[in-house]
């Protein structure tokens, strides 16, 4: 004891290689604060307050990889708390997708595997970092599961099925592109040997090159596969590039890749000029359906512009003043995978 | 003392948890402990190493709960049923646990814990007692087993009850009842009556026994439900027999008694305690105890005083369905149908099983052509009903009155309503008899050839008529099959017979008449007549068929068995196959639209086994077809009741669409 003490008193005797205010030092963790004070019950439940206060599997596994980035075991053992004991309750290890807060329970079973993807990445690399063989053993099933009943190859692609039922339909196969969260699937490539990660990968650029429409060439939120036909955009669903697919340019630049698919979208919202950027655009007709400044949107514009070597500050991700979930949480995304993949853009 | 209670080894192997209980003082153990002696959880702190206690020493002194829960968790896991020992943790400032217990005690958990922390914040240095903190552990495995029981996740609420053995409490018999639900969906249901079997074993509580024999009853048998509430009366012990314990016991078990609906076998309940229950139900104007009381004599086959019940229940509520279902079913079943149709009329839209009594009613008062003519009240009442009814079954019914009556054209229209109402086979029957009756020939033709494949009677028929279109006369024997009149259709055959008209084609028909008649014997006799003078590899096999069903309705299965597999058994198989065979056959017979011959293949099995559910879904699906609905939709309850599937929630939504057809 008197040998850490001693320590210690070591390490505060440095005040000049610590800034201060030790919060300060790492972009955005004022924002973190606040987000956890927005939409993290102490429960460890993310609310999607912009959705009838409901939770999904997705908004938890992007409160735990943000846990992460902050370093923040705290949050990080209460979000997965409640995600195990609420949502990891299927008879395999994936997770339920949605919970009703008024009936307090799961009430829709499927999986999401964009959520089960992002839990998976975040339990290995919280085991990893924190030595814990708990979250170690958890990411490692959940990742197994993954790749047991989610990918499947199909009309000439590595797919990843978006939950367990409803997307297969005789030949054609419903996906979501926006689902592949490609930094996840790099990890897990590493962290679960298998050549199915590397297919996967190599699936979901070749369906973000393929599968654009438009004159704008955009990815569809809902993409349908049958052997021998090109992609189209889902008849089961809306037609649109929407709230799902404009993560794309987020999700690449986040792994550090420089597609076409991400720039196209980054160019189509940039043509907007002055005006809001398009958020929902239907690709049948190419008309733009909604379009307003939703600060998310403008956090993956700045993440682009990072990827070019633009400084553009810690502020550009600053939370809004009343955004609801999801904008907030990708503000935040951006601003990690802009730490991430050009850390000098935010200096 | 906390003991472990655990069952016998070839159940533990099945159930692989265990239920922790208090034995109560004057309770001795060994009534209720294993013969492998029991397992006493604190025996097993020996074997968490030193190490991990440490770690969860350091963890709770440095205030890190996240991490304290995550390394008990673990060490759990690793040893079900640990609980870390009160002196583990080391003490620090006195600080009020209260209101983290106050919030815990009401079930608030996510509170306690905020208010833990807040503790914790304000207070540094302090931990609190091994005792809140384990429980608040163990309250979020309580959590997470009850979301995936919510969740219909079965497998995980076992693993679940495994992993956390101490959730497996007398304090807590939600937790059992959830596990026993676990078993009785993943189809253990041996597992999930000894979970109950365990619970009136193990605790000691008048009002848990009652809900835990109430939900056991839901997938017992009558016997179990016997011998389980026989444990709950010698655990209670003479002083603990109260009221309200044997009220309750008497109401499960006449409702087994009635659900069994087998007063062949089964003993109903002890008279005494039924009487003195009817006493308690009749001074307290009881609804449901009124109710059980009516099927129970009803079942008896004791109609007037089911039907004193039924009627007392209707003046004690005068809207209640449950008591108008029995009224009608009572008075159906004394062949009081007329009366049942007057009174079921201003019922129809009410829900419940109303309106397929209902039906039942009218179709047995217009139903059979060889009946008196029923009153013509009741038929405009069945023409009215059946017009903005979308079941088959009603036009059906007056599609055979209105033939039977030579009224041709007014039976046409009512088979061919049954038919685009899903009718199948039987509409299509009825149809192309009613068409050459009429004289219509091609649109008999165009019937017949569509549906031929589908109805073994139809293509005798289209055979029949076809030999007397090439000139031959009509073959009175399938003719009369057809028509369902079979002692008609015996008589013709033995009248040919001995002639050139006794064919194989009319001692095939007979054998099926013969069938219909219960007259088995003479069947088999029949069958062995068509499979002699059989031209066609066709008629030999449905003979050879007929013989197989013939023989089973004799009840000699296993001669049946070899003379479907052409080969002699050993015993030992003959006692195996049985019922698989049965079974088999009972599903073959359901898809080749006999169900009749299903009927008697269930019956069969009943008489040998308990029936499975497989060969219940079986006989449903027959009583279904029968237009047997009230019965079919039983059967399907009480499969459903058991263990819900899609399979059994499908059969239910289909018979309930028959019967309500909005």
């Amino acid at each position: 004891m008197t040998a850490m003490r001693r320590w210690l008193a070591v390490v505060c005797l440095v005040p000049l290689l610590v800034p201060d205010d030790a919060a300060a030092a790492v972009p955005g963790a004022t924002d973190w604060a606040r987000f956890k004070t927005l939409y993290i019950l102490d429960s460890g439940r993310v609310v999607d307050t912009g959705n009838g206060g409901i939770s999904h599997s997705e908004g938890q596994g992007y409160g735990m990889i943000l846990a992460l980035a902050f370093d923040d075991r705290a949050a990080f053992a209460r979000l997965w708390d409640w995600t195990r004991v609420n949502l990891q309750v299927r008879d395999d290890p994936l997770l339920a997708w949605r919970w009703d807060p008024v009936g307090g329970r799961v009430d829709d079973v499927n999986n999401a595997s964009d959520g089960d993807l992002l839990a998976a990445w975040a339990l290995g690399v919280a085991g990893r970092r924190w030595n814990d063989a708990a979250y170690l053993a958890e990411a490692r099933r959940l990742a197994e599961a993954i790749r047991s009943h989610l990918i499947i190859r199909h009309a000439g692609y590595t797919l990843l099925l978006p939950g367990i039922h409803g997307f297969v339909h005789e030949e054609r196969v419903t996906v979501n592109p926006s689902y592949w969260v490609f930094t996840a699937i790099q990890f897990l490539s590493r962290f679960d040997p298998n050549l199915v990660w590397d297919d996967l990968m190599r699936g979901g650029l070749a369906l973000l090159v393929e599968g654009r429409f438009t004159r704008h060439r955009l990815p569809p939120d809902w993409l349908a596969l049958e052997p021998g036909r090109p992609p189209v955009p889902s008849p089961i669903k809306d037609p649109v590039f929407g709230y799902n697919a404009l993560r794309v340019p987020l999700y690449l630049l986040w792994a550090g890749i420089r597609h076409v698919a991400g720039n196209d979208v980054l160019a189509y919202w940039a043509s907007s000029g002055s005006r809001p950027p398009p958020v929902v655009t239907d690709l049948a007709s190419g008309a733009v359906r909604e379009r307003y400044a939703m600060g998310g949107i403008a956090a993956i514009q700045a993440l682009g512009r990072c990827a070019t070597g633009e400084p553009v500050g810690p502020g550009a991700f600053a939370l809004g003043e009343d955004d609801p979930y999801y904008p907030s949480a990708l503000r935040l995304l951006s601003l990690i995978a802009a730490r991430r993949y050009r850390p000098d853009c935010l200096w | 003392m906390a003991v472990l209670i655990t069952a016998a080894p070839a159940a533990l192997g099945q159930i692989g948890y265990e239920i922790s209980i208090e034995t109560a003082p004057g309770v001795d153990p060994a009534d209720i402990l294993d013969p492998d002696g029991p397992r006493i959880p604190a025996d097993t702190v020996g074997g968490v190493a030193q190490a991990d206690k440490d770690a969860l020493r350091y963890y709770s002194t440095s205030g890190q709960l996240d991490r304290f829960e995550a390394e008990l968790r673990r060490i759990q896991t690793l040893n079900p049923g640990w609980l870390p020992p009160p002196d583990l943790l080391a003490t620090g400032p006195l600080v009020d646990e209260q209101p983290v217990w106050d919030h815990f005690g009401r079930g608030a958990l996510d509170e306690a814990r905020a208010v833990l922390a807040e503790l914790r914040r304000s207070n540094p240095g302090w931990t609190p007692s091994s005792d809140l903190l384990t429980k608040l552990v163990l309250a979020q495995e309580r959590r997470r087993l009850r979301a995936a029981a919510a969740a219909g996740q079965w497998t995980t609420v076992l693993n679940q009850a495994r992993e956390h053995p101490a959730l497996i409490h007398c304090n807590d018999l939600e937790i059992v009842w959830d596990v026993a639900d676990a078993h009785a969906q993943l189809g253990e249901r041996a597992a999930a009556l000894i979970a109950y079997r365990r619970i009136i074993d193990s605790c000691r509580d008048e009002a848990g026994w009652i809900a835990t024999v109430e939900k056991a009853s839901r997938l017992a048998t009558y016997p179990e439900i016997l011998g389980l509430t026989d444990r709950v009366l010698e655990r209670a012990g003479p002083g603990g027999r109260t009221d309200t314990l044997i009220r309750a016991i008497t109401r499960v078990r006449l409702g087994a008694f009635v659900r069994a609906n087998d007063t062949e076998r089964l003993r109903p309940p002890e008279p005494a305690t039924v009487r003195a229950f009817a006493d308690a139900v009749w001074a307290a104007k009881e609804l449901d105890g009124a109710l059980i009381l009516g099927w129970y004599h009803h079942t008896t086959a004791r109609y007037p005083s089911a039907l004193e019940w039924f009627r007392a229940a209707l003046a004690w509520q005068p809207d209640s369905v449950g008591a108008m279902e029995g009224t009608l079913a009572v008075l159906l079943a004394s062949d009081r149908a007329a009366e049942a149709e007057r009174l079921g009329r201003g019922w129809l839209d009410r829900g419940g099983t109303i309106r397929s009594i209902y039906l039942d009613a009218l179709r047995s008062l217009i139903g059979d052509p060889d009946d008196p003519p029923p009153d013509e009240d009741a038929i405009a009442q069945a023409v009215a009903v059946a017009g903005e009814d979308g079941a088959p079954d009603l036009a059906l019914a007056l599609g055979w009155h209105f033939c039977g009556r030579r009224q041709w054209a007014n039976g046409v229209t009512w088979f061919k309503t049954a038919l685009e109402r899903d009718g199948g086979a039987e509409a299509a029957k009825g149809l192309a008899l009613c068409l050459h009756g009429q004289g219509n020939r091609a649109a008999r033709d165009r019937v017949t050839a569509e549906w031929r494949d589908r109805s073994p009677e139809l293509a005798e028929l289209a055979r029949a008529w076809r030999r007397r279109g090439r000139g031959g006369r009509p073959d009175p024997v399938a003719q009369a099959l057809a028509r369902g009149r079979h002692a008609e259709c015996v008589r013709q055959a033995n009248a040919a017979r001995g002639t050139s008209r006794y064919t194989a084609d009319t001692a095939l028909s007979a054998g099926w008449c013969l069938i219909e008649l219960d007259r088995p014997t003479e069947a088999e006799a029949s069958f062995a007549d068509a499979v002699r003078l059989a031209t066609s590899d066709r008629v030999r096999r449905d003979a050879r068929y007929g013989q197989v069903v013939a023989l089973n309705a004799r009840g000699l299965t296993e001669r049946a068995i070899e003379a479907a597999q052409g080969q002699e058994l050993e015993p030992e198989q003959r006692r195996d196959l049985s019922q698989e065979w049965l079974e088999t056959m009972a599903w073959r017979a359901v898809n080749a639209g006999q169900y009749g011959v299903a009927l008697r293949y269930t019956d069969r099995f009943a008489a040998t086994a308990v029936p499975t559910r497989s060969i219940r879904m079986a006989r449903g699906w027959a009583l279904y077809h029968l237009r047997r609905l009230t019965e079919a939709l039983r059967v399907f309850r009480a499969v459903d009741r058991e263990f819900s599937t899609r399979e059994s929630r499908n059969a239910l939504a289909v018979v309930a669409r028959r019967l309500r057809p909005d």
